[in-house]
């Protein structure tokens, strides 16, 4: 994979297959990615979310979000034993980490792409605000749903 | 283009009994109680002290719970702005330019330079119902400060529409449908994820209340019959069409 000469929104797809990438280097299992939508509002956060903050020519941030049935399958899978919340959000934090990392190595210095943060309770961090519009591709992954989403400053 | 931070809101006429039943974010009902007043979401994010993005979504949030709305002028209120805003000449001239460049082309073909030293002209247009019934009036030229200006025009009797002098631009005013935009969008970029992330980002540039107005929250749900039938809406899907994918679409 090639850093971007330029980068666009579009570029932003890179994350689908990245997050692809990730489950099933670890699991054996690709998620499978859905129809996706475009929504005005609040975006419908699962009690797990992980997000990636970007800056460059596009600002905003790309998240993963998903509920705790998906998070202890993949506790399960990595042979984690503890089930609590801390460790559910380690590992929201974890996913989303690994994929900013590559999406570094593929951006290069055309995107910044931030340290991540997680959330354990559907929320947004403090330091990050929506879109009015969303941009949310959903995915399963073995039999628990989880949804990519990207926001992005007009 | 007229963008999201543009448009005006303003609490609805039942906001107090509306606000009861809601619970809503600090920002938010700051938000809400700031509207008692009309304002753009720029002004807003100015006076409430909050980010662009987090007074957008908050409005949004105000708007479907319907405790405010978008601000609409009466026709009386958009008189007056546009009265406050541009000379007289030149609000006749952008308001009538079909009826007006034909009147001025017969009376001095070869003077078009003369055209700038009319002082006044008032035209209206009527509905094609009423024009075989009421004549429309126009002031004189200022025929002797005109030399060379042959015809004074006190008076014409308006005809159909369809037989006047058609505008130079297209019409907006008739509805859009919007599935074939977005699948053309798509297209541009791709398909896939890709040109449904140019979709996203050709709508980030469009203003979300009139997207709301419109009955579009979701553009997955957007199907062959959804029409924009607000010709500001129209205007600003295809002018970020064009500027944001190079998509260009008949108006």
């Amino acid at each position: 994979m090639t850093p971007a000469p330029s980068l666009s929104a579009e570029d932003l797809a890179v994350f689908a297959p990245l997050a692809k990438r990730y489950f099933e280097t670890l699991s054996g299992d690709a998620p499978e990615f859905g129809e996706s939508s475009i929504d005005l509002g609040e975006p419908e956060l699962a009690k797990l979310t992980g997000f990636i903050p970007v800056e460059g020519p596009v600002h905003g941030w790309v998240a993963i979000t998903f509920g705790t049935d998906l998070a202890d399958e993949m506790l399960s899978v990595l042979e984690e034993p503890s089930r609590d919340e801390e460790t559910r959000r380690d590992l929201a934090g974890e996913i989303v980490s690994t994929i900013a990392s590559n999406a570094r190595w593929h951006f290069g210095k055309h995107l910044t792409v931030k340290p991540a943060v997680a959330t354990a309770n559907a929320s947004i961090p403090a330091d990050l605000d929506a879109s009015p519009l969303i941009f949310q591709v959903p995915f399963q992954w073995r039999a628990f749903n989880g949804a990519l989403l990207i926001s992005l400053t007009p | 283009m007229n963008t999201s931070g543009q448009e005006t809101y303003i609490q609805s006429p039942d906001f107090e009994h509306l606000a009861e039943a809601q619970s809503l974010s600090e920002e938010q009902w700051l938000i809400a109680f700031t509207l008692a007043k009309p304002a753009t979401t720029d002004e807003l994010a100015s006076a409430c002290n909050l980010s662009p993005n987090a007074t957008a979504q908050a409005v949004v949030e105000l708007l479907k719970c319907g405790l405010i709305r978008k601000r609409t002028l009466t026709f009386k209120e958009f008189l007056a702005k546009r009265n406050g805003a541009q000379p007289a000449v030149e609000k006749t001239e952008s308001v009538v330019p079909a009826i007006q460049q034909p009147v001025m082309e017969q009376a001095a073909p070869a003077q078009p330079a003369a055209a700038a030293e009319i002082i006044s002209i008032r035209i209206g247009f009527l509905p094609v119902s009423q024009a075989s019934e009421t004549p429309v009036f126009i002031t004189r030229f200022g025929g002797d400060r005109m030399p060379g200006f042959v015809a004074t025009v006190e008076e014409i009797r308006p005809m159909p529409v369809s037989a006047r002098a058609k505008p130079k631009k297209p019409s907006t005013n008739s509805p859009m449908k919007l599935r074939p935009v977005i699948n053309a969008i798509e297209t541009k970029g791709g398909g896939g994820i890709s040109g449904q992330l140019l979709v996203y980002r050709v709508f980030l540039r469009v203003p979300f209340g009139s997207l709301y107005d419109e009955g579009i929250t979701s553009l997955k749900l957007v199907d062959e019959n959804s029409m924009v039938r607000n010709p500001d809406l129209k205007a600003a899907i295809l002018d970020a069409a064009r500027e944001v994918a190079g998509v260009e679409l008949a108006a």
